[in-house]
Order: C-alpha cells, then sequence, then structure tokens
C-alpha cells in the first residue's frame, strides 16, 4: 500500500499539469483557408466572379494560451480573403458587393481544459462554428446572400497528440469546411 | 501518508470519468435518407448536406429542425429531438461508480449523454400536385431514383 501510496501521489500532480500545462495557440488564416480542391472556383462570366471584397467581420475572439483555441476577426478575414481570391471571387480593389462575416457560435470541447483524463486520452475532439455570411452591393441595397453556415471539425490522435494541438486542428477544419460551404451555398443561391 | 493516498485516490477516480465524453464525444453523424433519393438537407442551425443519402456531423446537444427539399417534391421539416440516451446514462453512471463529480458535470453539460433523434431520418418525399398530376409514362418506372422533377416531367 505504501508503494502504491507514493506512486498515486506522485502521478496526481503529474496529471493535473499534463491537463493544464498545454498552451492554446490560435487559429490560423493559412490553415483556413480553402483552394480549389474543396470546392468549384468561379469562372469568367459566373456571377460573382471577381466582384467581391471582404468587409466587417465579427463575433470573433482572441485565444488565451491557458484556455482555449479562438479564431480572431483577423484571422478569419484573411481566411476569408485569401479563399474569395483562390476561387476567383475577389476583386481588385473595392469589389460590387461586400461580404460581411460574423461568427454566431463556437462550440469547443471545453471539458478537455477541465478534466486531466481527457488531456492525456486521444480521445477524437470536434469543433462547431456557425458562421452568418451576408453579400450586399457596395453601393447599398438588397442583400443578395443572407445565410448561417454550420460546419463540424474533427482532429483525432493522428494529426496530433496534443490535445491543444489537436482543438486548433479541429477548428481549422470547422472553419475550412464553413468557408468552402459558404461559397458553394452563394454559387447557387445568389438571389 | 494515509491521507495522502486517499487523497490521490479520490483525484485519480474523478480523473477517470467523464466516461460519455470519453467513449462517445459531443458530436455525432447524423444520417438523412429519402425517397427518392437526391434530395437536399439543411438545419435550422445552418448544417446542410446533399445528395440525400447523406450524413452530417452534429453536436449531440443542439436540437434542430431538418428541411428536405428536391425539385417536384414538397418540401418536409422534421423535428430532430436532442434526448438523453441508454448509452449516455451507461457512462453517467460510470461517473457515478467511480465518483467522478467532474465527470458528471462534464457529461452533463457538454452533450455527451445525448443522442439525435430520430437518427437516421428518413423522410418519403410527396410530389407536388403538378408533379403528381403529370403522366405516369413520363415517370421512369425502372428507376425510382432518377425520377425527373415536374419541370421536366409536367409539359
Amino acid at each position: 500500500m505504501g508503494r502504491l501510496a507514493r506512486l498515486l501521489a506522485a502521478a496526481t500532480p503529474a496529471l493535473a499539469l499534463l491537463a493544464l500545462a498545454g498552451c492554446a495557440t490560435p487559429a490560423s488564416p493559412d490553415r483556413m483557408s480553402i483552394a480549389p480542391d474543396r470546392t468549384a472556383a468561379a469562372t469568367p462570366g459566373a456571377r460573382g466572379y471577381r466582384a467581391l471584397s471582404v468587409g466587417p467581420v465579427g463575433g470573433g475572439g482572441e485565444t488565451n494560451p491557458l484556455w482555449m483555441t479562438d479564431i480572431s476577426n483577423g484571422a478569419l478575414h484573411e481566411a476569408l480573403e485569401a479563399s474569395l481570391r483562390e476561387l476567383g471571387y475577389l476583386a481588385d480593389g473595392q469589389g460590387a458587393y461586400v461580404v460581411a462575416a460574423d461568427i454566431v457560435e463556437l462550440d469547443r470541447p471545453w471539458a478537455s481544459k477541465v478534466h486531466p483524463i481527457l488531456a492525456i486520452m486521444p480521445v477524437d475532439m470536434s469543433v462547431s462554428v456557425r458562421i452568418r455570411y451576408v453579400v450586399r452591393p457596395a453601393q447599398g441595397g438588397a442583400a443578395v446572400f443572407d445565410d448561417v453556415v454550420g460546419t463540424t471539425g474533427t482532429a483525432t490522435a493522428d494529426d496530433s497528440l496534443a490535445p491543444d494541438a489537436r482543438m486548433r486542428k479541429a477548428t481549422e477544419a470547422a472553419v475550412q469546411a464553413n468557408l468552402a460551404e459558404f461559397v458553394a451555398r452563394l454559387r447557387t443561391s445568389w438571389r | 501518508m494515509k491521507t495522502i493516498a486517499c487523497a490521490a485516490l479520490a483525484a485519480l477516480a474523478t480523473s477517470l470519468c467523464a466516461c460519455a465524453t470519453v467513449t462517445r464525444g459531443t458530436s455525432t453523424d447524423f444520417k438523412v435518407a429519402t425517397a427518392p433519393p437526391g434530395a437536399s438537407v439543411k438545419t435550422s442551425t445552418g448544417f446542410s448536406c446533399a445528395p440525400t443519402p447523406c450524413q452530417m456531423k452534429l453536436p449531440r446537444k443542439t436540437p434542430f429542425d431538418a428541411t428536405v427539399s428536391l425539385d417536384g417534391y414538397q418540401s418536409q421539416t422534421i423535428a430532430v429531438r436532442s434526448e438523453v440516451s441508454g448509452a449516455g446514462t451507461a457512462g453517467f453512471v460510470g461517473n457515478a461508480v467511480a465518483g467522478g463529480l467532474i465527470g458528471m458535470a462534464v457529461d452533463g453539460t457538454d452533450g455527451a449523454m445525448n443522442d439525435l433523434r430520430p437518427n437516421p431520418l428518413t423522410v418519403t418525399l410527396q410530389p407536388t400536385a403538378s408533379a403528381a398530376a403529370s403522366p405516369p409514362a413520363a415517370q421512369p418506372a425502372s428507376d425510382p431514383q432518377s425520377a425527373p422533377a415536374p419541370a421536366t416531367a409536367t409539359p
């Protein structure tokens, strides 16, 4: 019992440290943006071809290293702009239409930050994000697109053994899928 | 020393919980099948998939309405509930046995105990009035999967 007690006494603080030691890093614009391999690019003559600018982006937050990965407004702005450029939608200069994006909800597995076992077990982590996109003529007028897009990204132990990195990857995957879905919906439901 | 051992045991027991969160996760694959297939599905929470049969990874804890649409058929909206499931309850009971109060709190609030119901969602779409009134010859009888939309079936 004495030996077991010593082992447990030593292991418990180590487990607690493992849970708390991870440092969260912010979602990266580079890893959130998409290329034409995710969804079809606009072609000359198509609606929206090189006609969009990125306007206000809101709802994001700065990452607290002691808590969880977050998506900053700047990072989402950058990722959205890069994606629209890659897909042939971004105008040179001011576009005829402006895209506004607002993160409505970011659902992260917060339990991994408060529960030691979730920090040391390689469980899959899923992050869901809901973003509202509104596309309006730059000169004013009714929106040609206004919709909330929800997507989920998942990271497994194959992606990373570190829980904080797994959460960041899941977050970035969720935003990547979200941008791809936004462009796909914009293409089909432009009013 | 005994006190330390007891405290360590209690802490370890606590840390071995959140069973439902560990074993089931907070998201689940939500599957949709329709007759005929080829429909698009959109949830009131902004998720979508198409063409059916298809699936989406959704948070377990959030109920929503799923709207299923296909040209030539009446759209249907079905309420999908988020309910505590048997497997989720088993995970929660696992917490109780091990004395994991943190695990209970985690499982109870992150949705890991819940399942979306119905899942899979199976929907039989009804043709719109114009499609139903079109001559049967316009509908391919051998392959219902390629049933044309009324825009093409109706003169």
